[in-house]
């Protein structure tokens, strides 16, 4: 979790106060402490937005999204431990993710069908130059391009994914942000990783 | 011999694709710099403040609504519960109040139907042949 520093704080909190307590200062109807949640966690939220949006006005609407989501179920927020505020947000948020990318798929908001001959054949390049040289470095791919491309799988694989190999959890903790069963988070993860190697292969 | 060198290309194939798909989700990757600006991006958390208070204003408003129905219904249960014990007694007295007001203008009161099953058998099949009881067809004389 991001440090926040001094300045940030809001003075009248002594600094050392943790998130449940703040939390039950802000079911009180504290604002300052909410604010200070806030402060404190906007950092975590807006990491994990990027994790699957690209673009800084949707990450924006994540973050609040999920703030506005967590100050309505402060009232079911059960502490106990020192990263458990950390851990009810972050599943907030992935949720929050999850259904947006839903939505965007079901809308068909995100125009995927098509990468254009140039965007086609730079994939293909990068593919060729990956495959014969191993050089990964030189396979620069620009992140509009890979959006179009994961924007291809499903919501739910995708989600698998970015938490798999960019957040770097475990199954068990994936099951548990995600609040699916282990062996299904693990059976998606095939799925997924799959799908996104038969997805390139086309490229091939 | 060919299959094993399919089944050994096709390895290569998923590596590399592997590495390949590694190197995707990496490009897609923010960079501290964009995680941080968006995080501070200016008014978000007036903004989260405002849909906060707008949620709030709407949740209480259909709180309201539900409170004055349930107000409502409050009040109207014991005028309904009333209004039912007026229909009951009303339906319970009927009969005897128009039994009353038949006795007071002097009317007979209406033959029961039980009245019937009051007859003898011979007054019934006398009555059946149009004859007095006791009387013969032939008129009950001898020649």
């Amino acid at each position: 979790m991001p440090a926040e520093t001094a300045a940030e704080m809001p003075a009248e909190m002594p600094a050392e106060i943790t998130d449940d307590e703040l939390v039950v200062a802000a079911r009180a109807g504290d604002e300052s402490a909410f604010t200070r949640l806030f402060e404190r966690h906007r950092r975590l939220v807006s990491r994990l937005g990027y994790r699957f949006f690209p673009r800084r006005e949707q990450v924006e609407e994540i973050i609040q999204e999920s703030f506005i989501k967590a100050y309505f179920a402060l009232d079911d927020y059960q502490g106990g431990n020192e990263k458990s505020f950390v851990s009810w947000l972050a599943r907030i948020t992935v949720r929050t993710c999850y259904d947006e990318l839903r939505r965007v798929q079901r809308r068909g908001e995100s125009n995927i069908g098509d990468l254009s001959e140039e965007e086609a054949a730079y994939l293909h390049e990068g593919l060729r130059d990956l495959s014969a040289s191993g050089n990964v470095e030189g396979a620069a791919i620009s992140r509009d391009l890979a959006n179009k491309l994961l924007a291809r799988l499903r919501p739910d694989d995708r989600l698998i994914l970015a938490l798999l190999k960019l957040e770097e959890l475990s199954i068990a903790e994936i099951s548990k942000l995600t609040g699916w069963t282990a062996a299904k988070v693990k059976m998606r993860s095939h799925r997924a990783q799959h799908g996104l190697r038969q997805l390139l292969r086309k490229f091939l | 011999m060919w299959m094993k060198d399919k089944r050994h290309k096709d390895e290569l194939d998923d590596e590399m694709l592997n590495r390949f798909s590694d190197e995707l989700l990496r490009a897609f990757e923010a960079s501290d710099a964009e995680i941080n600006t968006a995080a501070a991006s200016p008014f978000l958390f007036r903004r989260i403040r405002v849909r906060i208070e707008a949620e709030e204003r709407r949740l209480a408003e259909q709180r309201g609504a539900w409170q004055a129905l349930l107000t409502g219904v409050k009040r109207a249960v014991p005028v309904m519960a009333m209004l039912a014990v007026v229909a009951l007694v009303s339906l319970m007295l009927m009969p005897l109040l128009s039994q009353h007001r038949q006795t007071a203008n002097g009317e007979e009161p209406p033959t029961l139907i039980s009245d019937v099953f009051s007859f003898s058998q011979d007054e019934l099949i006398a009555s059946a042949a149009d004859m007095e009881p006791g009387q013969t067809r032939n008129g009950g004389g001898t020649r």
